[in-house]
């Protein structure tokens, strides 16, 4: 067995929600955020409006 | 005994591995992935075909529980999505506020779905949302103003004063400011561009729909006239003129113009290609024109990943994206603190319609606060997942599909199509290039040690 990909833990999901204001994780939290895309192969979210 | 007290994730997404009999499995909740031998193989896809996992031996039982590949029996594992979706939709740390300072445009796209009605942001509207900002940035820690339209740069004081007020509240308040642009940049000119990259407005969204005649074929001026050298220019143009500006050049594509997306990538110089990113749509929605129509879901899926291995190799930023464990909402307009200000200062949710037949769901009143409508509740209480996808092993990735969707029609839509094949070819891709020990691959970033994403 070997892992190629470590787990995530959930609060380490959660900490763009839970960060402090100082810390700056909000911003990079918001980053995570928007790369999650699985439609458009690009890292994308689909959060981009326009056509 | 023991061995009852766990079972397979349902989350759980197997496929053969790159050695001969290995078996690779991804948990889509907790972003691990393992890779198993011939031998343990047989064990784990006899757990996963039967829900059982008292044949798989001690020495992995442990491993597979830190992975989440095995859980306890009593862990509700549909309740943690449904609590990070909670968490995102109500998540007060961000506000995002797309504004549209008009529905007008000087182009018309074959495959829009707008009605381009003059229209302007009249001051007083300008000014009830610089209120609104003023207000409501102070409550965020992140705040991400988008201009869209319409064509934004029609109305380019509005976005000059607008983007100023945001940018001195946010400083004031301590607020991380995002600005973003979707333009079709015919007027994003260098004298244009100058003072909007001054103003910190950075990030801009460029359609381009393949090379020249098909760009001009698919997203001619109002008067027919072509449009694409201008685009080109304008864009390289706006890239050049700070090094801190990136561009995702989108291109939306059919059958008509699949051929003509490659020779797009040869057209930008090789000093700006590590700021643009490709982001390739099919066609949407329920027009003619619509990619699906004509292109079946595997091809477009072939497609998409070999326009982005060749932009990859051509110095882009682009990339075949990784596959991240984590997602707490599909999209920004699930979220609580997230609107669309149209030029009249009514407010939407999602930006995808013709904003004049469409009933928005609230009004930005003078004094700077919203008034929300039924429409805005009813928006909100669309259920966080239709049936289908609590049953979907892909729904901690996905997050449950299009809510205007849902709302409209109660179904899912088209795009749930395309995520079983692109996730299973990225997640091949990733079990691959790991067997040659070359993490990141396709730009991708294997975090270790419980960093945030895969």
């Amino acid at each position: 067995m070997k892992v190629i990909i470590e787990p995530v833990a959930e609060e380490q999901i959660l900490r763009p929600v839970a960060a402090d204001a100082e810390s700056g994780e909000v911003a990079a939290g918001m980053v995570i955020q928007s790369q999650c895309c699985v439609v458009h192969l690009c890292g994308c979210s689909c959060d981009h409006a326009g056509c | 005994m023991e061995q009852d007290g766990w079972v397979p994730s349902r989350f759980n997404l197997a496929f053969d591995g790159p050695a001969n009999g290995s078996l690779v499995i991804f948990n889509t909740l907790r972003g691990a992935m393992v890779e198993f031998d011939a031998e343990e193989s047989v064990t784990m896809r006899g757990a996963m075909d039967s829900g059982d996992a008292a044949a798989i031996p001690a020495a992995l039982r442990q491993g597979l529980l830190d992975c989440g590949i095995l859980v306890p029996t009593t862990l509700d594992e549909l309740a943690i999505v449904r609590a990070r979706k909670t968490t995102g939709v109500a998540d007060s740390n961000r506000l995002d506020v797309v504004v549209m300072p008009t529905i007008d445009c000087n182009f018309r796209c074959v495959y829009c779905y707008e009605k381009h009605a003059g229209s302007s942001m009249a001051v007083p509207v300008r000014d009830s949302l610089v209120a609104f900002l003023e207000r409501e940035i102070p409550k965020f820690k992140g705040v991400m103003l988008h201009w869209y339209g319409g064509e934004p740069l029609l109305e380019p004081e509005t976005v000059l004063v607008v983007t100023d007020a945001a940018t001195r509240v946010a400083g004031a308040a301590g607020a991380t400011l995002a600005l973003q642009m979707t333009t079709n940049g015919y007027l994003l000119t260098e004298d244009v561009a100058r003072p909007l990259v001054q103003a910190g407005l950075r990030e801009y969204q460029v359609t381009i729909d393949g090379a020249r005649e098909a760009h001009d074929r698919l997203r001619p001026l109002g008067g027919g006239d072509p449009s694409f050298d201008v685009v080109l220019a304008n864009t390289i143009a706006v890239l050049r003129s700070s090094s801190e500006v990136q561009v995702s050049v989108r291109v939306n594509f059919n059958e008509t113009n699949a051929g003509d997306v490659l020779p797009l990538l040869d057209q930008f110089p090789d000093d700006v290609r590590d700021r643009i990113r490709f982001v390739f749509e099919p066609i949407f929605g329920h027009c003619s024109v619509r990619a699906r129509a004509a292109i079946e879901d595997e091809e477009i899926s072939r497609l998409l990943r070999s326009w982005h291995e060749h932009a990859a190799a051509g110095g882009y930023a682009s990339s075949v994206g990784g596959v991240h464990a984590g997602k707490l909402v599909y999209c920004y307009a699930e979220r609580e603190n997230q609107l669309v200000v149209s030029y009249d200062g009514a407010v939407f949710k999602c930006p995808v319609c013709d904003f004049t037949t469409e009933a928005p769901v609230g009004r930005l009143s003078s004094d700077g606060t919203i008034a929300r409508y039924d429409d805005w509740t009813l928006w909100m209480d669309v259920p966080a997942f239709d049936s289908a996808c609590e049953a979907c092993v892909f729904s901690p990735l996905c997050m449950g599909g299009c809510r205007r969707e849902r709302l409209k029609t109660g179904g899912l839509g088209d795009t749930c199509a395309l995520v079983p094949q692109n996730v299973s070819y990225v997640l091949k891709q990733i079990a691959l290039q790991c067997e040659d020990g070359l993490i990141p691959l396709l730009g991708l970033t294997a975090h270790h040690g419980g960093e945030a994403s895969i």
